[in-house]
């Protein structure tokens, strides 16, 4: 029960979108696929579903290729999100359902639970056009998991959402995922793959630069923050040994350094060059992470 | 070998959902009911035409005032008026010009006439009236003094009656085909109309219901719904399904049409009277008929596959008009062709282009309702059409699998070859 990608390279032409990649997602997870603009995502997003086949390499779903007939147990919010503008909110999930293998009267049934669960159900029989963006992202999500699939595909689910909506949604992908689905989250907010993902990729011009589970990933990048609160002038850390970037904040430094032991130098350099609110040794970031992966190849 | 069938041969029961989304989203919107509507109600205005017409032109009797000046001419202008108008024209003997404006005035004539006997025999005559704009009256007015000067003329020569009506004796030009097959000349004035209104109704389907599927293609694809339809639908099915459906509407929408002629003529007249044609709807061949629902559907099938595929090439609504205009054309010079064809439908550029397969469903049509091709001749037209076919739901196929995940800034005639290549790139 897992999802297997083995060597899979896709060409347009000359232009090579994926090279070589090798991810094996294991069932009931939320597996976080990232990636700059143009790394690749979406393409490796469609061979998976089918859309595209690979120029090289195999992509499996439980053992079997996947194709046509595996499209009732797969679901799609895709980043460029569309409905029918002009059908009503029953109307068009009754055939994106029916597209997916559902009968009518089990569609309506989970339509009026989910509308239910997002504190909507007036929707129901609205035309998407007059739905604010927000909703009708709500509808677009509801069209993804209808007929629970057990491989979903989110791309960017909470863009262009309210806070509280986030947190609607969020929760909802949550039970999704505990009913056993596994779902593949691309997004570039990587403070929500953070709080979601155990495990991830990151691609960079087709390659996974990062993969593997987030706590691995972070113990393995070394590098940690020091955050430091203090009205100080502490630019002499710069040349310090062992401090790898320093950046000035509003309350104070942000200093990243190879190695834990490096704070304690630095602790006892800094205690009398002034009054120092705060000072926390922090595990690095996703983002700091993505930033040197990604960005150290455009430098 | 069994892969590659597989990829022609989706799974139908989602072919079926497409199918009859497309059919009952289009049913329900409403502008196709109004559109529906619409044409249904002009149809039964066209269908009783007759009667309404005799409905608010109960035909009343003109009158008409005659100043005769020779005092000699009235009374058998008054015959001869009886003779070919009555119960249209009648005649009133007035004594002079001022008594005639006088009448005019007051509308108790329409006009009058003033004759005058000259020296030679001959007569002259002039209408007046407020507006000399009813040509019905005056030719009517015009043939009947024409025909009292013939009699005036022959009894002056010192003819009898008999040979005056021997001289002016019109010859008969009876046209009789030699040709078993050939039609006669009633038939020919019946079905060029027949075709002509068929034709009409050929074109406008096929161009209202090919730029419908286009439509539908392009509307999913800007609304970018296209990207969840593609996963959950092999898109084969998907296009097909589209056709279909779409085709199932224009022939449902026909149907409509038909059912309210033929209503209308169950209580109308079954004739309809265009001036000196006279069309009888009770007795259309059900062949032209049949032909008519063949060419309908191979030309639907034709237009619609090919502009599917230009459809799926568009980002924007706003560009599909441009990027089926060459298709627009294409059948609009069907139908100009076919509309000089009607004339002459044995001309060699219409037996060319009646093999040409985008231009055969008219213009074969055309051939089978007003001249007589071979049965060969049928059957390999039909049969170019439907390769034709095959060959553009095939490209069309390719093109659209590629086509619909394709965005791009402007369509264009380029992007066909970039959607067939992502298509070549699948298995």
């Amino acid at each position: 029960m897992s999802l297997k990608i083995e060597h899979v390279t896709k060409r347009y032409g000359n232009f090579t979108a994926v090279d070589d990649l090798n991810l094996e997602i294991s069932p009931s997870r939320i597996f976080g696929l990232l990636g700059a603009n143009g790394a690749g995502k979406t393409t490796t997003i469609r061979m998976i579903l089918g859309i595209l086949s690979p120029t090289e390499g195999k992509i499996t779903w439980n053992g079997k290729e996947i194709n046509y007939d595996m499209s009732n147990h797969i679901g799609y919010l895709p980043e460029e999100r569309g409905l029918y503008p002009k059908l009503t909110v029953k109307d068009q999930l009754i055939y994106l359902g029916r597209l997916r293998g559902m009968g009518k009267g089990q569609i309506l049934t989970e339509l009026k639970k989910w509308l239910e669960k997002f504190h909507v159900p007036e929707y129901l029989d609205k035309k998407v056009e007059e739905l604010s963006k927000g909703n009708q992202q709500k509808i677009q999500f509801i069209a993804s998991v209808i007929h629970k699939p057990s491989l979903l595909f989110l791309d960017e689910p909470f863009s262009g959402l309210d806070p509280v909506n986030v947190e609607l949604l969020k929760n909802a992908v949550i039970d999704v995922a505990k009913e056993g689905t596994t779902i593949i989250f691309s997004s570039h907010r990587m403070d929500q793959v953070e709080e979601f993902c155990e495990h991830l990729c990151i691609l960079h011009k087709g390659r996974p630069v990062v993969h593997g589970s987030l706590r691995e990933i972070k113990r393995q990048f070394g590098k940690k923050n020091i955050e430091i609160h203090t009205e100080a002038n502490l630019d002499f850390l710069q040349d310090k040994n062992g401090v790898t970037k320093l950046k000035k904040t509003a309350q104070g430094y942000k200093v990243q350094i190879a190695e834990d032991e490096v704070s304690q130098r630095i602790l006892k350099e800094i205690a009398d060059k002034g009054f120092i609110t705060k000072f926390a040794l922090e595990e690095p970031s996703l983002h700091d992470i993505f930033v040197e992966k990604v960005g150290a190849s455009y430098e | 070998m069994i892969s590659s069938l597989r990829k022609w041969v989706p799974p139908m029961n989602k072919f079926w959902i497409v199918l009859s989304h497309t059919f009952f989203s289009n049913v329900k919107q409403k502008s196709f009911i109004i559109m529906t509507v619409i044409i249904a109600l002009l149809v039964a205005v066209v269908f009783n035409l007759p009667n309404i017409i005799s409905l608010f032109d109960k035909e009343k009797v003109k009158h008409v005032g005659v100043v005769d000046h020779s005092k000699q001419l009235y009374s058998s202008f008054d015959q001869q008026i009886r003779a070919n108008a009555a119960g249209k024209v009648q005649l009133i003997e007035l004594a002079d010009e001022e008594t005639a404006k006088n009448e005019l005035e007051e509308k108790k004539v329409v006009g009058y006439v003033v004759l005058d006997l000259l020296q030679d025999g001959s007569l002259t005559g002039s209408f007046k009236a407020m507006k000399v704009n009813n040509s019905e009256l005056t030719s009517q007015l015009e043939q009947a003094l024409n025909q009292v000067q013939f009699r005036l003329m022959a009894t002056n020569l010192g003819l009898t009656e008999q040979q005056a009506a021997q001289l002016f004796k019109e010859v008969q030009l009876e046209k009789i085909p030699l040709d078993k097959n050939a039609k006669s000349e009633e038939e020919i004035v019946q079905s060029t109309v027949l075709v002509y209104i068929l034709l009409f109704a050929l074109y406008f389907a096929m161009m209202m219901f090919g730029n419908a599927v286009a439509m539908e293609v392009a509307k999913e694809k800007s609304s970018r719904v296209m990207e969840i339809l593609i996963s959950s639908v092999h898109p084969i099915a998907q296009l097909f399904g589209k056709i279909v459906g779409t085709a199932l509407l224009g022939i449902f929408q026909f149907a409509v049409f038909i059912a309210v002629g033929y209503i209308s003529l169950q209580f109308g007249n079954k004739t309809i009277d265009l001036g000196d044609m006279i069309v009888d709807f009770s007795d259309i061949p059900s062949s032209t008929v049949f032909y008519a629902v063949l060419f309908f559907i191979l030309g639907y099938l034709l237009f619609s596959t090919i502009a599917a595929m230009l459809g799926s090439l568009v980002t924007r609504i706003e560009e599909l008009q441009q990027m089926i205009m060459p298709l627009t054309l294409i059948i609009v010079a069907g139908f100009l062709i076919s509309m000089y064809g009607l004339t002459t439908p044995d001309a060699s550029y219409i037996v060319v282009t009646s093999f040409i397969p985008v231009f055969t469903p008219m213009i074969m049509f055309l051939r089978i309702g007003l001249s007589d091709p071979a049965v060969w001749e049928i059957v390999l037209s039909i049969g170019i059409l439907i390769v034709t076919i095959i060959f553009t739901a095939i490209l069309s196929a390719k093109v659209y699998r590629g086509g619909v995940l394709m965005y791009g800034k402007s369509a264009s005639f380029k992007d066909l070859k970039k959607a067939l290549a992502v298509h070549k790139d699948e298995k």
